[in-house]
């Protein structure tokens, strides 16, 4: 590790990332709608019966944050296991279907059927766990190479996002409601939230951290990857699958929030490199705390409206992108 | 150096085009309306319609404005499409033509109208099309009591009912007189308006129609507190963390779903999150579904009811 080009910087990240987690989730619970005196969130947090502001910090915040957390994980795990998959530096859960499945589901239920809208998280599970599988197996064959998967996804993309679009013109007059899931935010998540999607997330998480090896041979092309005893079609499939599961898991309850997917393993990959072993847990970490700092601005910026945290996550993701790319464009030049 | 003056020439020839067939548009429109005389109204983006006598042959596209034509005595020849049922019989075997939000041009060019009822966001992009169909375009909202009152007013003017528009207009006054006489404690506790579906927090604020309804029925608006609000339109996703510090008395929810089953969806939605359930409204059961023919979109003359209606649940302890 020491003689690693990137070892001082993967070292940094290790030590830095937790604490920037930590930070993001005291900011979360310090700052809100409400001015509450920090005496006051840590009597709410203790359960302490002088608490007054008991329901806003345990009841809205906190919860609020953990789903942040696991959102942010999720997403950005998705993100770098398929940049890895794909060998594509552009992907993420929107090219496995993630998106459009899971925004179908939405639409269909929030908008065409709102008297089952309660039953939103479980639908947009299904809908974007279903859609990736049903890419790959229109990609299916006797070779499934990452490039019909991409392009099986950009054609059942492109069919559900019509499909939804469709949708959405019939019942025109009900679309406002739907448009802040879509952009995809936190506000008014709660415990019964973070209890749907906590399994999925965690249990895709810790599947992520043993799925680091396979990701690492995927690395050295097919051919090295095969040659070293992989049987490549189904660790692409596995990969594929828990990526559906942790996006899905994801988008369940926090919507359409995109960019963390994208942009925290690819700005990850940029800083420290390409090995799983490290681009992993540091994109996971980077991914939670990035989603909290943003929804908590979200949420506090704009005071007595919310800006879905999604947007302001592409407000602040593609500036900071695009100066990563131009400043390694300079180093390597 | 070639290139960029190439692409300034095509530029500034763009623009000539654009100008001159903005131009063309409105001039037709004035030119139209000089040649006319006789009856002469200014719609709400103040463009200038005459008839030289009321329409016979009108087309509504959304609901509030078909049922002020029938209230005021008149008939249209194309109905707007929607889940809401007219209260008007001779209504229901009329042709629909689409609604605010997707006009079917094929449908309106069939039953070839003198006057196409329009709303003045939405179908402002519409308005050559539908002229150039043969039609007069009068561009309106309902997005609150006083801009119904208004359409009354401009229709009537072009139907000649004048009469007929100020008796509709009186019963809306008399009815807002009653309300304010009656205003009490109770009803001016705070409500939340809650817009679609659960767990959006998408709120109707006081510059919305149902806002002004919650009002005027003498409740009190818990987005009218917060000033910054003041400019935004109509709905806006509230912060969960004020909703809870406002402690609304009444959650009033507007959709266009099945009442019942959506009222079911949002208790559900609710009673599993401990934030709501330490709200009085959610504790004390005070939600309600406003019917969508009355709170969905403008209701026209209906508004009565829906005044009746909304005063009436803000009786409810």
């Amino acid at each position: 590790m020491s003689n690693h080009p990137r070892a001082g910087s993967r070292r940094l990240a290790v030590i830095i990332c937790p604490i920037l987690l930590v930070a993001s989730v005291l900011f979360g619970l310090n700052f809100g709608a409400v001015n509450i005196p920090l005496r006051e969130i840590w009597l709410a947090l203790a359960a302490d019966p002088a608490a007054q502001y008991e329901t806003i910090v345990m009841n809205l915040r906190l919860p609020r944050i953990l789903v942040g957390l696991l959102t942010g994980g999720c997403l950005a795990a998705a993100g770098a296991l398929l940049q890895g998959v794909m060998r594509n530096p552009l992907a993420d859960p929107g090219i496995i279907g993630v998106t459009a499945g899971g925004g179908l589901a939405a639409v269909i239920t929030m908008v065409a059927l709102p008297q089952f809208s309660y039953l939103l998280p479980p639908a947009a599970f299904a809908g974007a766990f279903i859609t990736s599988i049903l890419i790959y197996l229109l990609a299916w064959g006797r070779e499934t190479s990452p490039l019909k998967i991409v392009l099986a996804g950009v054609a059942v993309n492109a069919l559900v996002g019509a499909v939804m679009n469709g949708i959405m013109i019939v019942y025109s007059d009900r679309v406002q409601s739907v448009l802040p899931w879509l952009s995809g935010g936190l506000n008014g998540r709660s415990w019964h939230h973070l209890n749907f999607m906590a399994p999925y997330a965690i249990t895709g998480l810790l599947l992520s951290l043993f799925a680091i090896r396979t990701a690492n041979l995927l690395l050295l092309g097919e051919d090295s990857a095969r040659s070293l005893g992989g049987k490549l079609e189904l660790q692409r499939l596995l990969l594929i699958l828990l990526a559906a599961l942790l996006a899905g898991a994801a988008v369940s309850v926090a919507g359409l929030v995109g960019f963390v997917g994208l942009v925290v393993p690819h700005a990850v990959r940029l800083l420290i490199g390409d090995d799983y072993r490290y681009l992993l847990p540091v994109s996971i970490l980077g991914g939670a705390a990035l989603v909290v700092t943003a929804d908590t601005v979200a949420r506090t910026w704009f005071d007595p409206i919310e800006l879905p945290v999604g947007i302001l996550l592409a407000c602040i993701g593609a500036p900071f992108f695009l100066y990563l790319l131009r400043r390694k464009q300079t180093r390597f030049r | 150096m070639k290139h960029f003056r190439l692409l300034a020439w095509i530029t500034a020839l763009l623009l000539l085009l654009s100008a001159c067939s903005s131009n063309a548009a409105l001039s037709g429109a004035s030119s139209e309306n000089e040649s006319a005389a006789g009856i002469a109204i200014t719609d709400f983006n103040d463009r200038s319609i005459s008839f030289s006598e009321p329409p016979e042959r009108i087309v509504a596209l959304s609901i509030g404005e078909a049922d002020i034509i029938y209230a005021l005595g008149s008939e249209l020849v194309g109905r707007p499409a929607s889940n809401v049922e007219l209260r008007w019989e001779a209504a229901k075997s009329v042709r629909e033509v689409g609604t605010t939000h997707e006009a079917d041009l094929e449908q309106i060019a069939f039953v070839k109208p003198q006057a196409v009822l329009a709303h003045n966001v939405m179908n402002a992009s519409d308005v050559t099309m539908l002229e150039s169909l043969g039609a007069k375009v009068i561009l309106t909202s309902g997005n609150s009591i006083a801009d119904i009152e208004r359409q009354i007013t401009i229709f009537g003017t072009m139907l000649q009912k004048e009469e007929r528009a100020e008796q509709l207009i009186a019963a809306i006054e008399a009815k807002l007189t009653e309300l304010s006489q009656k205003a009490s404690a109770a009803s001016a506790a705070p409500a939340l308006l809650v817009y679609g579906a659960p767990g959006t927090f998408m709120a109707a604020l006081p510059n919305s129609l149902s806002g002004n309804i919650l009002e005027l029925a003498g409740g009190t608006n818990i987005a009218s507190s917060f000033p910054a609000l003041q400019n935004y339109p109509q709905y806006a996703q509230l912060n969960a963390e004020r909703i809870v510090e406002a402690n609304p008395q009444h959650i009033f929810i507007m959709t266009h779903g099945d009442p019942e089953s959506v009222k079911g969806s949002f208790l559900k939605e609710m009673e599993s999150s401990p934030a709501w359930n330490s709200i009085d409204a959610v504790i004390n059961g005070n939600i309600s579904i406003l019917p969508a023919e009355l709170f969905g979109s403008n209701p026209g003359t209906r508004i009565v009811e829906s005044l009746d209606m909304m005063h009436e649940l803000l009786q409810a302890k």
